[in-house]
């Protein structure tokens, strides 16, 4: 039995909206899963729905062997780190990691020694006499965890935290939450529109779309093995290519009438589909200054530098395509020859969106 | 911000003017002797009786019985105003709290409800209400003086529009830390009103120490008198042939203004403060 379990549940909104359609999901104790997807995908709805703050239309949620979604919020054993992190504003930071276990009837010496020992692991123990409104946004940070951490509970709820930081305190409370974890070894479930956030914390990323499951897998399964045409678009940044294309014999025919010779190994996944989705990762595409055959003609168009490479977007038979190029000269060509090598092809099916 | 100019401090000036004057002529006038004030009318400058029409007023009284000095009746006041304050602040903080936070049916329609009583103010639903306090026996009684009044649906309104800005994550914040909506209420709730309940209870504190009618209606013993409708008393014996004692009236009056203008200086110390350092 694992630590949290869904079976095929389902939230519909009184408006008829179903936000989350019969949705199964097994955690494993002491792992950290992220649900990720774009806003409206339900990945809120969930997390809310197993802290108790909205209530089930269907299927069972259980942490253990318990059943927990029938019982009210405080009883179900999590504890939330909130988006605003929602620490009570007039109550020092003591008072505020000390509440929850205080209406838990804990005694004040216990209380005590368990609010100091959370707020040693969070380096918080200077601001204990201070109210919210007098720390930083880290610093709250720390105390929404710490509030969490103190219950000592069987799983903990991440509602996008990490949102209203700036990109730095962002990167860093990133790591700083992913330590914690390990050192706790506590069960986690993230909840976050942002897949960096999501490659990085993750031991395993739930990818999300229109209340249902798309894909399930580690962060490099994800990244790497796209299960459909979404997960695919959604995970990486830039995003990845798309072209359109036609099975002829053994080459995928761009609309344009570019012919493109498919790796033989890739050659049984087509599994007789004619019109196939061919993707490929921005940064896995190289670069030729001639054109010939072979290579796909690409028609240059804007440059962006990063910096650490350069983003160099044009067209490839009248489709948007962007390259990531570590280190690429700009001159003055109309067009460039793109090639890239065999584990670069990931093929979809063009009217399932799924994976061949 | 453009430069101070002459006139606009002249404007000031005699606003403040405009506003202070007579007090200063009700205090100047209420030092000097009662024989004065008759022959000369109203003095710009105090006179000799001192602050002893003062002590007068505090302790002599002015009805049939001995019951109604200027104490007693200020005591009563403050009972008054102080209930009503504080009556209207947990009241309507109860009702704004089941407005906000409870689903039950017709909770829209019975807030408009609420507001709509704001059309029909004490004056209009006098007679019921006397009638009501009467059959309970709270005729002559600080019940029946306070209570008939403590509904208010502007208090209710305010704090309605109050909770509506306290985020909702605080709300489930409190629930997962095993927080009832008793617990909700007294630890959070009300702790975050704390401005708002003290911007309240100066308004309704001036209003339940400036009530007239209820209390003249209300009250036959003079025990019970407040200091508002006692002033109208210690000039009543003009009709009685004798020369009103216009110094300890107007002694009275400055009492009488006292207290709220402590309550306004005392708690908008509290109330900008809140202001100032917003905790939500």
């Amino acid at each position: 039995m694992g630590a949290l379990t869904l079976t095929s549940i389902e939230k519909t909104y009184p408006n008829g909206h179903r936000a989350v359609k019969g949705l199964s999901l097994d955690i494993e104790p002491g792992e950290f899963v992220v649900l990720v997807g774009p806003s409206g995908c339900g990945k809120s709805t969930i997390l809310r729905s197993i802290a108790g703050l909205e209530s089930l239309t269907g299927g069972e949620i259980h942490i253990g062997d318990r059943r927990v979604d029938t019982e009210p919020p405080a009883k179900r054993d999590i504890a939330m780190v909130f988006q605003n992190y929602a620490l009570y504003p007039h109550m020092t930071v003591y008072k505020n990691l000390a509440y929850g276990l205080k209406n838990r009837g804990v005694e004040a010496t216990e209380i005590d020694r368990k609010v100091r020992e959370a707020a040693d692991l969070l380096q918080i123990n200077d601001y204990l006499d201070r109210k919210p409104q007098q720390l930083s946004g880290g610093q709250r940070q720390r105390v929404a965890m710490g509030r969490a951490i103190v219950r000592d509970p069987q799983l903990f709820l991440f509602d996008e935290p990490l949102s209203n930081l700036d990109a730095k305190l962002r990167a860093h409370m990133r790591l700083e939450i992913k330590k914690l974890q390990r050192k706790l070894s506590a069960t986690s479930i993230f909840v976050t529109h942002d897949q960096v956030e999501a490659m990085t914390l993750a031991d395993r990323i739930v990818v999300l779309n229109g209340g249902e499951i798309e894909q399930v897998g580690t962060p490099r399964d994800v990244y790497h093995r796209p299960a459909s045409l979404f997960v695919a678009s959604f995970m990486g940044a830039p995003a990845m290519n798309f072209f359109s294309t036609r099975v002829d014999g053994g080459d995928l025919v761009l609309t344009d009438g570019q012919r493109l010779t498919l790796p033989a190994e890739q050659r049984p996944a087509l599994n007789g589909v004619t019109d196939i989705t061919l993707g490929v990762r921005p940064e896995q595409i190289a670069v030729t200054e001639t054109v010939r055959d072979g290579l796909v003609t690409f028609d240059v168009g804007m440059g962006e530098e990063l910096g650490v490479s350069q983003l160099l977007h044009g067209q490839v038979a009248d489709a948007e395509v962007v390259l990531n190029l570590p280190k690429f000269e700009r001159h003055d060509e109309p067009q460039l020859g793109l090639s890239w090598p065999e584990d670069a092809w990931h093929l979809f099916d063009s009217r399932s969106g799924q994976r061949l | 911000m453009t430069k101070d100019h002459w006139s606009d401090h002249l404007i000031l000036i005699v606003g403040v003017l405009f506003l202070l004057t007579p007090l200063w002529l009700l205090f100047a006038s209420s030092t000097h002797s009662v024989d004065t004030l008759i022959r000369e009318g109203l003095q710009w400058l105090p006179g000799g009786e001192g602050l002893a029409p003062y002590g007068q007023a505090l302790t002599t009284a002015s009805g049939f019985t001995d019951t109604a000095t200027g104490l007693r009746m200020l005591i009563n006041s403050m009972i008054m105003g102080v209930g009503f304050a504080v009556g209207k602040i947990i009241v309507s903080m109860a009702a704004a709290y089941a407005l906000v936070y409870f689903r039950f049916p017709l909770a829209t329609f019975l807030f408009w409800a609420i507001f709509c009583t704001l059309l029909l103010p004490l004056e209009v639903r006098i007679v019921p209400s006397y009638e009501v306090v009467s059959d309970l026996n709270l005729l002559n009684s600080y019940t029946g003086l306070i209570v008939p009044l403590i509904a208010s649906a502007t208090a209710t309104f305010y704090f309605r529009q109050f909770y509506k800005t306290v985020p909702n994550e605080l709300l489930e914040a409190a629930t997962l830390d095993n927080a009832g909506p008793w617990r909700f209420f007294k630890d959070i709730l009300v702790p975050l009103s704390r401005t708002m309940m003290a911007a309240i209870f100066i308004i309704m504190f001036v209003v339940g120490w400036n009530q007239y009618l209820w209390p003249l209606i209300m009250t036959t013993e003079e025990g019970y008198y407040t200091i508002v409708m006692g002033l109208k008393h210690i000039l009543s014996v003009v009709r009685e042939g004798r020369v009103p004692e216009y110094n300890v009236a107007f002694a009275l009056v400055i009492l009488a203004m006292l207290p709220p203008v402590a309550v306004v200086v005392l708690f908008q110390r509290w109330f900008i403060q809140g202001l100032v350092e917003s905790e939500k």
